[in-house]
């Protein structure tokens, strides 16, 4: 699914060069549910922004669903970022202006989806998220939890390869951070592939795998031997 | 993305901040109004002037003797029968003499003095203009060969001294100079609704070229002569050889006749009326730069504000032609919108202008918006739009997505 070959990204500040990623080498596979951990300035966000297409490495190879990403435009990016990736933020980055439903509708926009099926399909998305009875709420009237969880349908609405998720639980108390851990499980179970960043071990320990990053290196990659179940309340 | 979802959000955008969105388009509605307003009121005098020299006749041309007083030499002077020599020429439609005088009437029903524009000529002078008689008849080739005292005066004229505009066939007294003339009124003649004359307080007469020689002792010397041109597309050639048939005819010399044409006249009055408005309206066209200036200050701004929108957007899925497109679109919309406001100030204040004009003139005024105007500044706000649009869509076009994400 992903397939990373000795990506390195170097920042060029002019006097000083600053390698952020020293030649990493990752292979995630279809269907895994892996957190990358690491304390800032380990490289795990610039890894993730490299994943997610929103930055470009300096050297190396990344093949994500069959396809090299190397060396592709930013409009060939835009094209990856909307078919194939499905972003989760820390801070929900919704639209304040927009309803749910039209926020969860934004990457099919851009996809060029019909009214009616774009409609559908994201009332579809909520109701996995179970925020069907507030599509017409805006951002500031849902709780931080519910932002998420519209995040999250909007993350999966054009059925993307992965979802990447940057430290998701990151502005939630931890009642919402165990729904939405709860969620991420659900979709893994119904064959979502799901990379998440995070810097909390116990949220960690909801995931699969973790990978754990320093200095610009990976310097663990383990499976998660007791994976916690997130209990949901419904 | 399609133009449609662009456009819906642009609307969203620019209805959000209404303030803003007015004091945006200020410039560019004061700019598009003035300019409209301009024009209009420019078209009204224009077609206003058409009209009043319509009456006289765009195909007239009047043929007069050079200079003045002393320098005039009997021989060369026009006379009554000069009318006989070009009438036939085969680009005339008709000639007639002119010769004209003043006199005043004491209408005894009011007392009042009433100036009395005299104009002395044939029947033929009924072709010079519109002509509608209201009562009676025109002056005709008997009263002229009699030397009759006959008149067709105005209904405004005929209303003042009788009381009544059906006065055909009353006598009444004009003194001209130190004589008293008794005329009789063969005709009444309708007045057009803003006929200056009557606005004046001066009345017309029509009356036989030759009475009015008479009462002048002018030994049959006339003013000018009027002829109507059939083809105007002949007209320098015609002018040229009806100044060569006077020359022949009074053995002058020659440049000693001129000939002056109507259309002439109304065209350098309409061009110089159009260089005023084309220069007024290049100023208010200042006003529209200002304007476009103040809408990529503001397109700038929201770009930056709205930063982090774009970063969503672009990690969405929004390509850099995406984001231009609904920030040109955003911009358009608010020089568009300001145009079509524009517009409309622009015609209700051309049409209160007209008004106000009309009341303190008395001329029937009406302000005339031109389509084609209309076009070009709705097309003109538009263009502003997109070009200066063009800069801060590329800035937000070209924002680093991790960036723009990253901003507070």
């Amino acid at each position: 699914m992903i397939e990373i070959k000795n990506v390195k990204k170097i920042y060029d500040t002019g006097k000083i060069q600053v390698e952020a990623l020293k030649g990493i080498n990752l292979k995630i596979e279809k269907g895994e549910f892996a957190s990358i951990m690491g304390s800032s300035g380990s490289g795990k966000s610039t890894m993730m922004n490299i994943l997610g297409c929103l930055d470009t490495m300096t050297e190396g190879e990344y093949i994500l669903d069959g396809e090299n990403i190397a060396g592709l435009k930013s409009k060939a990016l835009a094209y990856i970022r909307n078919k194939k990736i499905g972003f989760v933020f820390q801070s929900f980055n919704l639209l304040p202006k927009l309803t749910a439903l039209q926020n969860v509708e934004l990457p099919m926009i851009y996809a060029g989806t019909g009214i009616s099926k774009r409609r559908k399909k994201a009332i579809e998305a909520l109701k996995k998220v179970a925020l069907e009875e507030r599509i017409h709420h805006k951002p500031n009237e849902l709780s931080g939890g519910q932002r998420q969880r519209v995040a999250i349908a909007r993350s999966l609405v054009n059925e993307p390869a992965i979802i990447l998720a940057d430290e998701p639980t990151g502005n939630l108390d931890s009642k919402s951070s165990v729904e939405i851990m709860g969620i991420f499980q659900q979709l893994n179970n119904e064959g979502a592939t799901i990379i998440m960043v995070t810097h909390e071990p116990d949220i960690a320990a909801y995931t699969k795998r973790i990978v754990t990053f320093k200095d610009g290196s990976i310097i663990s990659d383990e499976k998660v031997e007791n994976q916690l179940i997130a209990e949901v309340n419904k | 993305m399609n133009l449609f979802e662009s456009i819906k959000t642009a609307i969203s955008s620019v209805l959000s901040n209404k303030m803003r969105t007015f004091l945006t388009m200020l410039g560019i509605i004061i700019g598009i109004s003035s300019v409209i307003m301009i024009t209009s009121i420019g078209n009204g005098i224009e077609s206003m002037l058409n009209e009043e020299f319509s009456r006289i006749g765009s195909n007239i041309i009047a043929i007069y003797l050079k200079g003045w007083g002393e320098n005039l030499k009997d021989t060369e002077k026009l006379r009554l029968d000069d009318v006989d020599i070009i009438k036939n020429h085969k680009n005339l439609v008709f000639a007639a003499p002119l010769v004209s005088t003043s006199g005043t009437i004491e209408a005894q029903r009011s007392g009042a003095t009433i100036n009395l524009y005299i104009t002395g000529t044939t029947e033929d002078y009924k072709y010079s203009g519109k002509t509608e008689i209201l009562y009676g008849r025109y002056i005709n080739g008997s009263d002229y060969s009699s030397k009759s005292n006959v008149v067709v005066i105005d209904e405004w004229t005929a209303k003042m001294i009788f009381g009544n505009s059906n006065a055909v066939g009353k006598s009444f007294e004009i003194e001209i100079g130190d004589m008293d003339v008794e005329v009789t009124i063969v005709g009444i003649l309708k007045n057009e609704d803003n006929e200056m004359v009557s606005l004046y307080g001066q009345g017309s007469a029509i009356m036989p070229a030759t009475a009015v020689c008479r009462i002048k002792d002018t030994d049959d010397v006339i003013d000018t002569i009027y002829a109507g041109v059939n083809d105007m597309s002949q007209i320098n050639k015609t002018t040229k050889e009806l100044i060569k048939l006077m020359e022949i005819s009074h053995r002058s010399e020659s440049g000693r006749y001129g000939v002056e044409s109507y259309m002439e006249q109304v065209k350098s009055i309409t061009n110089s009326l159009k260089m005023v408005t084309y220069f007024i309206s290049f100023v208010a066209a200042i006003s529209l730069l200002v304007g476009g200036i103040g809408v990529m200050n503001i397109m700038l701004v929201t770009v930056t504000e709205r930063t982090r929108e774009i970063g969503i957007r672009k990690s969405l899925g929004a390509t850099n032609s995406n984001i231009r497109t609904q920030f040109m679109i955003e911009a358009c919309l608010l020089s568009l919108l300001g145009g079509v406001i524009g517009v409309i100030l622009g015609n209700i204040g051309a049409i209160g202008i007209g008004a106000i004009i009309k009341s303190y003139s008395g001329m029937d005024f009406t302000p005339l918006a031109s389509i084609p105007a209309i076009l070009i500044t709705v097309a003109i706000s538009s263009a502003i739009g997109i070009i200066f649009g063009v800069y801060p869509a590329s800035k937000a076009a070209k924002l680093d997505p991790i960036n723009a994400l990253r901003y507070e």
